[in-house]
C-alpha cells in the first residue's frame, strides 16, 4: 500500500471513529439525561434540640409574696412547686407544697416552709426543699405579684379551663373555658379562703396555670415559632431564673415537646395542725413516696399521686 | 536483528500506533461532544439545552424586623441593633441557600454548608440534606432559578440589649430544570432559629418544609435562559 493510500485509509478510520464515539456519547449520556425526572414531593424536617433527655430535669418554681419596697426575693414564697420534666418520655409533673408546710429551714430551726426565702433567698428555698424531698433541683425560677401579672398581660392573656367556680377577691371566675388578664390570672393563683381546701386547692390552682401556660405556648409555637421569643421575652422580663438564655431555649424546645395531658398536678398531702399557737401543716408521710417517685423520672402517674393521697 | 531489519520494524510499528492513537483521541473527543451537546446534567451541570448558563445570585428580601428584648428597654429603639443582626443572619441564609441550592459547584454537599451551623445540629443537618439542600434532586438538575426569597426575622436581645438570638421565618421558591426540559418547582418554607457566635450567625435549630412540584416540560432547546 502506498503511503498516500495509508494516509487516506487513517483519513477515514479516524473519521469512522469520531462517528462511532459520537454515537456511543450519545447513547451513554442517554440514561443520565432521558430519565431526569426531577424528584417532586413533600418533606419535612425539624431540629429542635431539647435538654438532655437521659436524665429528668428538676426546677423550683417559686412565687413571692413581696409587696412594694420589698425585693421580690425576700418575701415569702406563697408558692412553691417542683416542677419535674421526663424529657425522655415526653411527660412532667407539678408537685406544689402548702406554704404553710412545718419542716426543717436550710437557714436554721424548723419552721413554715415559705420562711425560708426572706432569710437566705431562692438558693435558701432550694436547699430547704431538696433536704426535704431528697430531690437534687437543677434550676430555679422566682416571679412575684406585678411579675405574674405582667408576664401573663403580655403574652396576650392566658386560656384556662377552671374545673370549678372560683370566688377571688373582687371578681368570681365561673367553671369552664376563660381567658384571663394578668390581673385575673394573680387572682385565681393567691384565691385561698374561698377554697374548701384552702391552701391546698390554691397550690393545686397555680399548678392548673402553669399547665395552662404549657398548653397555650404549645399550640403558639407550633403555629408561629417566633412566638418563641415573645414567651421567652415576658419571662425574663419578669421572672428570676437561674436558666441561662440557651437553656432556657432547649427548655422550650423540650416543653414543646410535654402533652399538657401527660402533666400531673399534684400537691403534698398533709393535714393541719398548730405549732406555738399558728396554724400550720403538717406533710404527710406517704410524701416520702411520692418524692421517691418523682425522683425517679420526673413523673407521678396520676393513679400513684391518688393512692399516696396526693 | 541487522540495522536494516531493526529499522524496518520500528517504521511499522510507527506506521501502526499513529493511526490507534488518531482513532481513541477521535473516540473520546466524539464521546465527549456528544455528552457535551446533549447537555448531561449530572456531568456539567450549568449546562442546559446546549447551553452553558450563568449561576444566578440569590438576594433574600428581609420583610420583617423585630426587637424582642429581655430588658425593659423599648423594643423600638432597639431598631439598630436588631436590623444590623437581621443583615447577618441574612447573609447566613442566602449562604445556605445559594449553596444548597442555586449554585451546581456545591447544592446537595453538605460540606458546603456544614459552617452555617452550630455543631450541635449539624450531625441531623446532614441527616436532613433532602430537606434542607436539593439534596438528591441535584443528580439530575441541570440549572436552578431563583425565584423568591423572603424572610421574616425576629431578633432576641440580652439584658445589655445585644442581640444574641434569632429566628428566621424563610419563604424560598425556585424553578429546577433538567436537561431533558423537566422542570420541577421548588418550595422551602419554615423557620430557622440562629445564635450569635462572635460576630457570625449560625443555625441552631430548624423546622422546615419542601413542597416540590411538577413545573411545566419544555425542550432543552426551549429552557428558559
Amino acid at each position: 500500500m502506498s503511503r498516500a493510500s495509508r494516509r487516506a485509509l487513517a483519513a477515514v478510520l479516524a473519521l469512522a471513529a469520531w462517528g462511532a464515539g459520537t454515537v456511543v456519547g450519545w447513547v451513554v449520556g442517554l440514561p443520565a439525561t432521558a430519565g431526569a425526572a426531577l424528584a417532586v414531593g413533600r418533606a419535612h424536617a425539624a431540629f429542635e434540640p431539647a435538654l438532655d433527655g437521659s436524665q429528668p430535669i428538676f426546677v423550683l418554681v417559686l412565687g413571692s409574696d413581696a409587696r412594694a419596697g420589698t425585693p421580690v426575693d425576700r418575701g415569702l414564697a406563697d408558692s412553691i412547686h417542683i416542677l419535674g420534666i421526663d424529657p425522655a418520655k415526653g411527660r412532667a409533673t407539678l408537685l406544689g407544697f402548702p406554704r404553710d408546710a412545718w419542716v426543717p429551714l436550710a437557714t436554721g430551726g424548723t419552721g413554715k416552709i415559705n420562711a425560708a426565702m426572706p432569710v437566705g433567698g431562692p438558693e435558701a428555698m432550694v436547699r430547704t426543699v431538696e433536704a426535704l424531698t431528697g430531690i437534687r433541683l437543677d434550676y430555679w425560677a422566682l416571679t412575684g405579684f406585678s411579675g405574674l401579672k405582667r408576664a401573663v398581660d403580655e403574652i396576650g392573656g392566658l386560656e384556662v379551663d377552671l374545673p370549678t367556680t372560683i370566688v377571688g377577691y373582687d371578681t368570681t371566675y365561673p367553671a369552664g373555658r376563660q381567658r384571663l388578664a394578668g390581673r385575673d390570672a394573680l387572682q385565681v393563683a393567691r384565691t385561698r379562703k374561698s377554697l374548701a381546701n384552702g391552701d391546698f386547692g390554691r397550690s393545686e390552682h397555680q399548678g392548673l396555670l402553669m399547665i395552662a401556660a404549657l398548653a397555650q405556648f404549645r399550640a403558639e409555637f407550633e403555629e408561629d415559632p417566633t412566638r418563641l421569643f415573645a414567651w421567652l421575652g415576658a419571662g425574663l422580663r419578669h421572672v428570676r431564673t437561674t436558666l441561662s438564655i440557651e437553656e432556657l431555649v432547649r427548655l422550650a424546645f423540650t416543653a414543646s415537646r410535654v402533652d399538657p395531658a401527660r402533666v400531673t398536678n399534684v400537691v403534698v398531702p398533709g393535714s393541719i395542725g398548730s405549732a406555738g399557737g399558728i396554724s400550720i401543716v403538717n406533710l404527710s408521710p406517704s410524701a416520702q413516696a411520692l418524692y421517691r417517685d418523682l425522683a425517679r423520672d420526673g413523673y407521678i402517674a396520676p393513679g400513684a399521686a391518688a393512692r399516696l393521697g396526693a | 536483528m541487522t540495522p536494516s531489519r531493526a529499522a524496518a520494524r520500528r517504521s511499522r510499528t510507527r506506521r501502526l500506533v499513529v493511526p490507534l492513537i488518531a482513532l481513541v483521541l477521535a473516540i473520546g473527543v466524539g464521546g465527549a461532544g456528544a455528552l457535551w451537546l446533549r447537555g448531561g446534567g449530572a456531568i456539567v451541570p450549568t449546562v442546559v439545552g446546549g447551553e452553558r448558563r450563568e449561576t444566578p445570585t440569590l438576594t433574600f428580601e428581609v420583610r420583617k424586623v423585630e426587637a424582642q428584648p429581655i430588658s425593659r428597654t423599648d423594643p423600638q429603639r432597639l431598631g439598630g441593633e436588631a436590623e444590623a443582626a437581621a443583615d447577618r443572619v441574612r447573609q447566613t441564609l442566602e449562604a445556605l441557600y445559594q449553596r444548597g441550592f442555586v449554585d451546581p459547584e456545591t447544592w446537595g454537599r453538605f460540606d458546603a454548608i456544614a459552617e452555617l451551623f452550630d455543631p450541635l445540629a449539624r450531625e441531623q443537618a446532614e441527616l436532613d440534606l433532602d430537606v434542607l439542600t436539593l439534596g438528591a434532586t441535584a443528580e439530575t438538575t441541570g440549572f436552578v432559578e431563583p425565584r423568591s426569597g423572603r424572610l421574616a426575622i425576629v431578633v432576641l436581645t440580652d439584658a445589655k440589649d445585644r442581640a444574641i438570638q434569632a429566628i428566621a421565618g424563610v419563604r424560598f421558591r425556585a424553578l429546577a430544570e433538567a436537561s431533558d426540559g423537566t422542570t420541577v418547582r421548588l418550595a422551602s418554607s419554615g423557620s430557622f432559629f440562629l445564635h450569635r457566635v462572635d460576630d457570625a450567625w449560625r443555625i441552631i435549630a430548624y423546622r422546615i418544609d419542601r413542597d416540590d412540584r411538577p413545573g411545566a416540560t419544555t425542550s432543552p432547546a426551549e429552557a428558559s435562559p
